[in-house]
């Protein structure tokens, strides 16, 4: 009987401390939860310390990445992909254009325009058989080798299938039409060709083809025909005459053995016909538009939809055989008619009246012609793919040498990417307007990139144009620091680290103002002490910051631990690990 | 035989509209009970396991930060699952049953909320024999069990269903027990007449230790009767699969699910009409509280503080089955036959006893 | 015909019709489910006769418990599956025989009773009316059945118990 009871007493018991734990849980639940709501939060990457360096670390195939700039749409690697999960379009642009489908890293002449470069990430089984073929090695396994090409990417999980699909492929419309993908493009939009490529074509297979078989297919025996077709369009794609193709697809039948007395007039008959080559409507074709105003200028008016009207006006009256004057009337009235007709446009039109204009204008740019070459001096892979890109988009605009200059130097600002060095570079690719910059420059050496310190991007941009500005001023260094500290006062961001970082860029001055810098020598692998991961991943972050951030070892604890009490993870045990940073730095 | 065509149209176009309105209402209720149960059973589960629940689906989502509220329409999306699902009948099964089966389950938990009252004025009929029909018709369920775990053909099924019968039938007794406590100290069946004797007196609860005791055997019978962690050996996952619910799919198996919570509710509701003082405000216990405060006493509040205590109880049990492993067989019965149900027949002695002395 | 009249139809037509379903079943669950609704419809005359107490306790003994009891039977039966088991006497002809001379009893008591007719009475409270004549005017047989149900019970537990030598 005192066991029934003493029962039910220690079940209640055990009954009451059971709710007690799981409500205890239950009201602690911000605190305790584990559960990572992974795409919408992802705790940090831990620094890779796996016992040998990074680049032994051949595993890792996190995924595919193009250097787009190099590739010459070989297709190589399309090829090899066994799951095809590689899509490569190409352009070839046509023969004796003046469009520079420009030059690789390893100085190949690129002959394709690539508008296409897909990798669906979705289907890629990681095999990196793709790798191997590439001739200029532009596609890589973004792994332990590539990590200086490209940052390992642990996870690039999306919602949609869509982001998984990478698209490398950097070509803008304007380029491929200006590579004569005009009719890619069409396609590509849905788009039925327009009429006169259509004619074009029609004509040339009218004329072409007819003539061939007609003669040809005489023959009744079927390889005999063959090879004598074989031979004829041989000879008629190279031009030859009637008489020579005739002779060529005897000889070609003789060779084969299949030569027969009776074929003796079909061979007459061919080499009789009045054969026509592709050549003749062709050429017919080019030296119409060298007569008239160029269709390319259009090129550069912006609005798709206005281009296109302009264009459609344009064709409309060279088929009406109109002159250079008449046929910017025409454009003129159907851009008023739609009521598209700017300030840009009329300009543009305006070197239509006047005949041979863009002829001028071409030669004169080629005559100062910068030269892309000089460019490949830059080091950093991106910035000199923008450069060259901006180079190229100029030259395509005809703008002078010195407009390309500053049209490239606008692009490297923008991208934030433009430091003195570059701009050293870039001005030389223009030798006149060089010469004279660089000889008061050596005296101007102040170090830009001081200044890339500044966390706050805002102003480190503002910073670093004020720093420009006084550069372009010829300013004296110290000059130049008060310049920006002027500037950053006015836009009210001046804080006192700020103000040490932009004094840090004149040496002399620095070295009055301030305190002689302690070489930043904290030990991130006391940090190992932490037990916990993710506290030492965060902690180790946090360091990391500090020391690009040059702070000094107090600062960089107190960012540490600033870092981990926001995350609530400042656990004592934490601190003291932190602390020790500092104790033995002493 | 016009006249019995006449009385058909007269029934369907007086009556009609009422019996199904009420209909309607109950389905309302139970289908209602069951979104938001199902969706708190999940997250009040998360958070006593450090998790958090479902976050995904509903309007409140991650990106509005509030972490509690996120995934609000899991609940309804998996019941538009439920009901896009294909019906599986088991190609050797007692087709007929497993047809009928759920829905004698279902009614079973629909009729019983004919007697339950939200408020004072909120219910569907006001019997005299009020707690004695909830008990009744609660009891039907265990049929459509038997016959659902039967004509599965299914040797878990069978084995959960007569796990599930012997359970209910065994722990409706101390409940009933529990229960005739209140009814012989109230001196009535009527759910109206055990809250006014509360109003008069106080919540039963607190009327004796015994009284106090009872709650606590009525409500360990009732988390027992539907069959809800630990004492969930009818269909315990690890041994049974699903226990009688194994064959169904689609929307018999929504019946399951909605009897279910249904059956929460009920037991809920009735033991803070018996024990807890129903529609009875805290306030109008203790006389501490001003006059002005009395306003909570109305229709509206009524119904406000049944349900708080009503969704408390079901919290609890929330409580208990996501803190407590499942029993085994033999100590269900043991807890059953040997400690409640002595305990209530001492409690209902005693209780006997306190009303002729005090 | 009134509406009351009409429910009592379909409640009666449903108990007669599941009763002769529980009685000619060849399949004893489906027996079983049967009489589920013959034990409903009877619960629902009971409510006919303001008899709601009654009503309240047929459902709750007879089919919450007996019913269940019942099932439960059928089920640990051997060999239950097989269509084998039926309830159907051998001799038919007895049976029907004897069921009709009940049945004209049956007949000839109801026709022959002088019913209470009149008004419709309820009842204020059923449950009081019951106590008091239980344990006032028939205290004797309350007695007495709770005797048979003690000797029941004690009679389960003897035979439940194992055998020793």
């Amino acid at each position: 009987m005192s066991e029934y009871f003493s029962n039910i007493v220690s079940g209640l018991k055990s009954f009451t401390k059971g709710l007690q734990l799981t409500m205890q849980h239950f009201n602690n639940r911000k605190k305790l939860v584990a559960t990572l709501q992974y795409p919408h939060e992802k705790w940090p990457i831990p620094e890779r310390n796996i016992g040998f360096e990074l680049e032994e670390y051949n595993v890792i195939r996190s995924r595919l990445e193009v250097d787009i700039e190099d590739c010459i749409g070989c297709l190589k690697c399309e090829r090899a992909c066994p799951v095809d999960c590689i899509k490569i379009e190409t352009i070839k642009p046509p023969k004796g254009g003046d469009f520079d489908c420009g030059v690789t890293t390893n100085g190949t002449q690129k002959k394709m325009l690539v508008p296409r470069f897909s990798i669906d990430m979705t289907e890629c089984m990681f095999c990196n058989l793709c790798v191997f073929p590439c001739p200029e090695e532009c596609i890589y396994m973004v792994g332990g080798p590539n990590s200086s090409k490209h940052e390992i990417e642990y996870e690039f999980a999306a919602r949609e299938r869509s982001p998984l699909i990478f698209e490398f492929a950097v070509a803008t419309e304007k380029e491929i039409i200006a590579a004569g993908g005009i009719d890619y493009l069409n396609k590509k939009k849905g788009i039925v060709p327009d009429e006169k490529p259509k004619e074009v074509k029609s004509t040339l297979k009218k004329t072409e083809p007819k003539l061939n078989f007609e003669a040809v297919n005489a023959f009744t025996d079927r390889m005999t025909r063959a090879l004598a077709k074989k031979a004829f369009t041989a000879g008629a794609r190279a031009g030859s005459d009637a008489a020579t193709v005739a002779t060529q697809v005897k000889s070609a039948l003789v060779d084969a053995d299949k030569f027969l007395p009776e074929y003796e007039s079909i061979i007459e008959n061919i080499a009789s016909s009045p054969l026509m080559t592709s050549a003749g409507p062709t050429t017919e074709l080019k030296a119409k538009p060298a007569s008239g105003p160029d269709i390319k200028l259009l090129n550069s008016i912006t609005d798709k939809m206005v281009r296109g009207t302009a264009k459609k006006a344009f064709m409309a009256a060279k088929r009406a055989g109109k002159d250079g004057a008449g046929i910017s009337d025409d454009i003129k009235k159907a851009l008023t008619d739609a009521g598209k007709l700017t300030d840009e446009v009329i300009a543009i039109l305006k070197s239509f009246s006047v005949p041979g204009n863009s002829e001028v204008s071409n030669e004169s740019s080629v005559a100062s012609a910068p030269d892309i070459k000089k460019l490949n001096s830059i080091e950093d892979k991106m910035v000199r793919g923008l450069a060259k890109k901006s180079f190229m988009a100029a030259k395509r605009a005809k703008s002078s040498a010195a407009d390309t200059v500053a049209h490239i130097l606008k692009d490297l600002k923008e991208a934030d990417k433009l430091t003195a060095d570059l701009e050293d570079i870039v001005k030389s690719i223009v030798p006149d307007t060089v010469d004279a910059t660089p000889a008061p420059k050596t005296e101007f050496n102040l170090d830009i990139k001081k200044l890339n310190s500044i966390e706050d991007k805002m102003v480190r941009g503002l910073a670093k144009k004020s720093f420009m500005a006084a550069k372009r001023a010829k300013n004296s260094a110290a000059d130049t620091v008060t310049n920006i500290l002027n500037d950053l006062k006015e836009a009210d961001k001046l804080t006192p680290d700020l103000e040490i970082i932009v004094k840090s860029i004149a040496p002399d001055t620095v070295a009055a103002t301030q305190a002689p810098k302690t070489e930043f020598n904290l030990d991130i692998k006391k940090l190992n002490l932490i037990e916990d991961k993710m506290i030492r991943g965060m902690a180790k972050k946090a360091f990391m910051a500090a020391k690009r951030a040059a702070s000094t070892p107090e600062e960089t604890v107190a960012q540490i631990e600033a870092v981990l009490k926001e995350n609530d993870k400042l656990i004592d045990e934490v601190q003291t690990t932190v602390k020790s940073l500092l104790e033995n730095e002493s | 035989m016009s006249g019995f065509w006449q009385a058909t149209m007269d029934l369907i176009t007086s009556y009609g509209s009422l019996i199904s309105l009420a209909g309607l209402a109950i389905f309302g209720v139970m289908a209602v009970n069951a979104l938001v149960a199902v969706y708190f059973e999940r997250k009040v589960s998360a958070f006593m396991q450090d998790r958090l629940g479902p976050m995904e689906v509903g309007i409140f989502g991650f990106k509005g930060g509030r972490k509690f509220w996120g995934g609000i329409g899991q609940t309804l999306a998996d019941a538009l699952k439920l009901l896009t699902k294909e019906d599986v009948l088991p190609d050797k099964s007692d087709k007929a049953l497993m047809i009928l089966s759920p829905f004698i389950i279902f009614v079973g938990a629909f009729v019983t909320f004919v007697g339950v009252p939200f408020s004072s004025y909120l219910l569907i009929s006001r019997f005299d024999i009020g707690i004695f029909f909830i008990l009744a018709m609660s009891s039907v369920g265990v049929v459509g069990i038997i016959l659902a775990g039967w004509g599965s053909n299914n040797k878990w099924s069978l084995y959960g269903s007569l796990r599930s019968a012997a359970q209910i039938i065994s722990y409706e007794i101390p409940a009933g027990l529990s229960i005739l406590l209140v009814v012989i100290t109230a001196g009535t069946l009527s759910i109206h007449g055990i809250v006014e004797w509360q109003a008069e007196h106080r919540w039963f609860i607190f009327h004796s230790p015994f009284a106090f005791i009872a709650f606590f055997i009525y409500f360990i019978s009732g988390v027992a009767e539907t069959n809800r962690t630990p004492f969930d050996i009818p269909e315990a996952e690890s041994e049974l699969v699903a226990g009688w619910m194994t064959e169904f799919s689609g929307f018999r198996w929504a019946l399951f699910f909605l009897s279910e919570y249904a059956n929460m509710l009920i037991i809920s509701l009735l033991a803070s009409v018996v024990f807890l003082g129903g529609w009875l405000s805290p306030m109008a216990m203790f006389d501490i509280f001003p006059e002005s405060w009395m306003i909570m006493d109305g229709a509206l509040w009524g119904m406000f503080w049944l349900l708080l205590k009503a969704i408390i109880l079901i919290f609890v049990m929330m409580w208990f089955r996501w803190t407590f492993p499942r029993l085994r067989v033999d100590q269900l019965m043991y807890l059953c036959w040997k400690v409640l149900l002595p305990f209530s027949l001492v409690n209902l002695v005693a209780v006997s006893i306190w009303e002729l002395l005090f | 015909m009134s509406m009351s009249e009409l429910v009592f139809i379909f409640i009666a037509a449903l108990t007669i019709s599941s009763a002769f379903w529980v009685v000619f079943s060849n399949n004893l669950i489906y027996s079983a489910v049967a009489l589920l609704f013959t034990l409903f419809g009877v619960a629902g005359l009971y409510v006919f006769l303001f008899a709601d107490f009654i009503a309240a306790t047929q459902v709750m003994v007879y089919v919450g418990g007996i019913l269940v009891l019942i099932i439960f039977g059928v089920m640990l039966t051997n060999q239950i599956s097989e269509s084998t088991v039926t309830q159907t006497n051998r001799p038919r002809l007895l049976a029907g025989v004897i069921a009709f001379i009940i049945f004209l009893m049956v007949a000839y008591i109801s026709l022959t009773t002088q019913w209470h007719e009149g008004t419709v009475q309820t009842a204020e409270k059923t449950t009081t009316v019951i106590g008091d004549m239980i344990l006032n005017e028939y205290l004797l047989p309350f007695e007495a059945v709770s005797l048979v149900l003690l000797a029941a019970l004690l009679g389960s537990a003897l035979l439940s118990r194992k055998q020793h030598g």
